[in-house]
């Protein structure tokens, strides 16, 4: 799966007054991102992108509208069903969640200032400021 | 100008510049370290009530001895009064994280099967030594079974406690070290972890109330666990073998003061199919006993139900018993879950000598069925 810039996203598959749920990294992440990579990084399997470079998972906060949703489509897992998975690492002390955020706003101004980090957050707080990657 | 004013310096003088510098050093250092430290909390809980409403008792945790009994049984140790605490706990966990690559881990749990007092379980300093790479050293559990990180967690898991048939080790924790090194291709993960510890079992809460005296063990361990994911399909398998010293003072216990070369083997498979997932655990505890499971969970929505069946064997006839399940689980929010489960066991242990049933069960016939709820919950 090819990483589609935002603005091609923008233009042709999100309408303009309806915003969802993406994945996004940095402007400067010119990684080939799969929605399998997305699933990896997002549950810890791996901690890097696919050329090696760090990779930070971070999402909003499990309370978020659409992110029980949006976790089933890209994961493979409701909210719930993600923190009993990830309670199983973190319990035995070999990983830590992916951080959480109150709005996606903080989510897009971390992606946007750090390259490592890829993050769930709301397609129209995104649009402009970092990339958005295409999910299956 | 610098050094040579510098000479001019007493040498004792010289030595406490060198002091001073190193504290600074030292001190810039530590703030540097501790300016990186972060801390962490978190924690779950289950509060588990059961009710044999059919026999004399139930077994629902070995290593914990959490026994159902029914009222007026006395061989079965706790009476209705226990039917909150013999599953219920608590536990906080608490990282230190030191620097990236470093952190410190200690959990603390609170049992209702020991008075709630609350106990250091886990404690144990975790280390990155490169991508794919860490090493743990401390008091750690003992990888042998697919839950056993998460065997606490309730809300970890789809069923009100993991199958009691299949998860009976006497040694939950051990104090050693642990090396881990995962790898991911795609769709296919691989964790590797070879492992080596000691526990020292003062009074083993299972095998002293099995034979009826103190027992005292001594472990020396070593193990490694493969567990491999591809897609939805998890296959995992452990291998422990154990240099175990069993230890009593009662002159009439045939395992007195005896030493086993105790091999564990475990091979699970989990595959999740839409909804439905399908799980399978079989371990073979040389030279004492054979167990597994089979379990069936299907999800719709917050909601889920499991059917599950489990057996225990032990080579000798006295013990042998088998069990059936059926479960409902549902979430609350993304941390919470209500669970509600019935269970009956089939007894199918006897005295080799006697013909009598089952000695370990202690109750003839000691089929029962236990009927439970439980809250379980993490932050």
């Amino acid at each position: 799966m090819k990483l589609v810039p935002l603005a091609l996203c923008s233009a042709l598959l999100i309408p303009a007054c309806h915003a969802e749920l993406v994945v996004i990294v940095n402007n400067a992440n010119n990684e080939t991102i799969s929605g399998t990579t997305v699933t990896n990084i997002m549950l810890g399997k791996t901690k890097a992108f696919p050329s090696g470079a760090k990779a930070i998972p971070v999402i909003l906060d499990y309370e978020a509208p659409d992110l029980d949703g949006f976790l089933n489509k890209s994961v493979g897992k409701s909210a719930a069903q993600f923190r009993a998975y990830w309670s199983k690492a973190v319990f035995a002390g070999i990983g830590t969640p992916p951080q959480t955020f109150k709005t996606s706003q903080d989510v897009v101004d971390l992606v946007a200032r750090n390259p490592d980090v890829i993050g769930i957050a709301d397609s129209a707080a995104a649009k402009g400021k970092v990339k958005v990657i295409a999910m299956p | 100008m610098q050094s040579h004013s510098a000479t001019r310096f007493h040498p004792r003088l010289s030595s406490l510049r060198t002091v001073i510098a190193a504290c600074f050093i030292a001190s810039t250092l530590t703030s540097a370290a501790l300016a990186e430290v972060s801390t962490s909390v978190s924690g779950f809980g289950s509060f588990v009530g059961g009710k044999v409403i059919n026999g004399d008792g139930y077994i629902a945790n070995y290593t914990e001895l959490g026994i159902y009994g029914k009222n007026g049984s006395a061989t079965f140790g706790p009476s209705d009064d226990g039917w909150m605490n013999q599953e219920t706990r608590l536990g906080v966990q608490g990282t230190v994280t030191l620097d990236p690559a470093t952190r410190i881990t200690a959990q603390v749990v609170s049992r209702g099967t020991r008075s709630y007092s609350p106990e250091v379980e886990w404690l144990f300093v975790g280390r990155e030594l490169a991508t794919n790479l860490n090493v743990q050293a401390g008091k750690l559990r003992i990888p042998a079974y697919m839950y056993s990180d998460k065997i606490d967690v309730g809300f970890a898991y789809p069923w009100l406690r993991v199958p009691a048939d299949a998860y009976s080790l006497d040694s939950v924790n051990f104090n050693g070290v642990k090396l881990n090194y995962d790898m991911t291709e795609g769709e296919f993960g691989e964790r590797l972890s070879v492992w080596a510890g000691t526990d020292n079992e003062k009074n083993s809460k299972l095998m002293s109330y099995l034979f009826n005296t103190q027992i005292d063990r001594n472990h020396r361990f070593v193990g490694i666990v493969a567990d491999s994911t591809y897609g939805p399909a998890e296959l995992r398998l452990s291998y422990t073998k154990d240099n175990m010293k069993q230890a009593t003072n009662d002159p009439a216990n045939a395992f007195r003061n005896e030493k086993f070369n105790e091999e564990f083997i475990d091979v699970a498979f989990q595959y999740q199919l839409g909804d439905l997932t399908l799980m399978a655990e079989w371990n073979r505890d040389r030279p004492f006993y054979r167990s597994q499971f089979v379990s069936a969970i299907y999800q719709f929505g917050v909601n889920s139900v499991y059917l599950t069946q489990s057996k225990f064997k032990l080579d000798e006839p006295w013990e042998k018993h088998h069990t059936v399940s059926l479960g409902y689980r549902r979430d609350i929010g993304s941390n919470m879950d209500v669970k509600f489960d019935i269970t009956h066991m089939v007894d199918e242990g006897k005295n080799p000598f006697t013909g009598d049933r089952n000695p370990v069960i202690k109750i003839k016939p000691g089929h029962a069925t236990t009927v439970s709820a439980s809250f379980d919950f993490i932050f």
